[in-house]
């Protein structure tokens, strides 16, 4: 349901978009999801594919959703390293209490059009 | 077929809704709180007893999200306070706005204090800035003491951590270490106080943290 207000966000940014530049039909569509967010990349593709068709512009449209990884650093041992998802103890000194930087933002990277 | 760069993110048109709404709430002096936790946490106790122990000096507001049913309004109206609801329908959190619109139905002149009661939900809520001054998250002792490290997003970002129904943590077998262990781990600055909206446990904190907020927002 939260992908569901998502996917609006994301088809009213391509058409503000393709307004903007004259755009009649939309192709691929890159989206990058921080892997903080807590969206879904499934249920996102889900309701993209059923509000595209709303509109000529985009109907054609194809979503790829790219998760790009969180910044993690251990608050003990300083180590640094990539979080898939969140993670709470350093692989390397073991201890819990690590800080995750950003990735909780999803955005509309590029797209394909003509 | 052309390659387009836009590098937009999509919640961009929430956040300025919710810079308006918090510019106006701070412009008229209300401390605005965005109540988050599970269905049954005890979001509405939670502000029937804030209602009661602020008393008349306080002027309070709320304002009620729920999918169906304006029987959590109905409880709040019985102490003569304002009460704006709004119904979701299938959305699982609200945006800012739902909030600026139910906004403009409020005597915002009147109001010292004003919560946002969000549909019940430890995730989706999180995601969306209402124009709230603080976020307060709510978690209910017989949800278990695993709840926050199952819900990290909306623990980070947090304000103000209120832990209910501790009354009933014996017979729920709670493990407050637990729950220390994770806090520490997810969110170390994170403010928290355990309460029992029935015995009435942690509400002196509760005002005392509201009020202190409240002195500061009125100036």
């Amino acid at each position: 349901m939260h992908e569901l207000a998502l996917a609006g966000a994301l088809l009213d940014a391509l058409r503000d978009s393709a307004d903007e530049r004259g755009i009649r039909r939309i192709g691929r569509v890159r989206v990058v999801m921080g892997a903080l967010s807590c969206a879904d990349p499934r249920a996102l593709h889900f309701a993209f594919d059923v509000l595209k068709t709303q509109d000529d512009r985009t109907e054609a449209a194809q979503l790829e959703i790219e998760v790009e990884p969180a910044r993690a650093r251990c608050r003990h041992c300083r180590h640094e390293f990539t979080a898939s998802w969140w993670q709470y103890r350093c692989p390397q000194c073991q201890q819990f209490g690590v800080e995750l930087e950003g990735s909780d933002e999803i955005r509309l990277d590029w797209y394909e059009g003509e | 077929m052309i390659r387009i760069k836009v590098g937009q993110d999509l919640l961009k048109a929430n956040d300025r809704i919710a810079r308006s709404n918090r510019e106006l709430l701070r412009s008229r002096g209300i401390l605005c709180l965005n109540l988050i936790s599970s269905p049954g946490a005890g979001k509405t106790s939670l502000l029937e007893v804030t209602c009661r122990r602020l008393g008349p000096g306080v002027r309070m507001a709320v304002i009620e999200g729920d999918l169906a049913t304006d029987r959590d309004a109905a409880r709040l109206e019985r102490f003569g306070i304002p009460v704006v609801q709004i119904n979701t329908g299938t959305a699982c959190h609200l945006d800012a706005s739902m909030v600026s619109a139910a906004l403009e139905e409020l005597p915002l002149g009147e109001i010292d204090l004003l919560a946002i009661e969000n549909v019940g939900n430890l995730i989706c809520p999180a995601g969306w800035d209402l124009g709230e001054s603080y976020r307060v998250m709510m978690l209910s002792v017989p949800e278990g003491h695993d709840k926050l490290a199952k819900y990290p997003l909306v623990v980070r970002k947090a304000d103000l951590l209120v832990v209910n129904k501790t009354d009933l943590a014996e017979a729920c077998d709670f493990d407050w270490d637990v729950l220390a262990r994770d806090l520490e781990a997810l969110n170390p600055a994170l403010e928290w106080i355990r309460m029992s909206c029935r015995t009435e446990e942690g509400v002196d904190e509760w005002i005392a943290w509201l009020r202190a907020r409240m002195d500061v927002s009125a100036r």
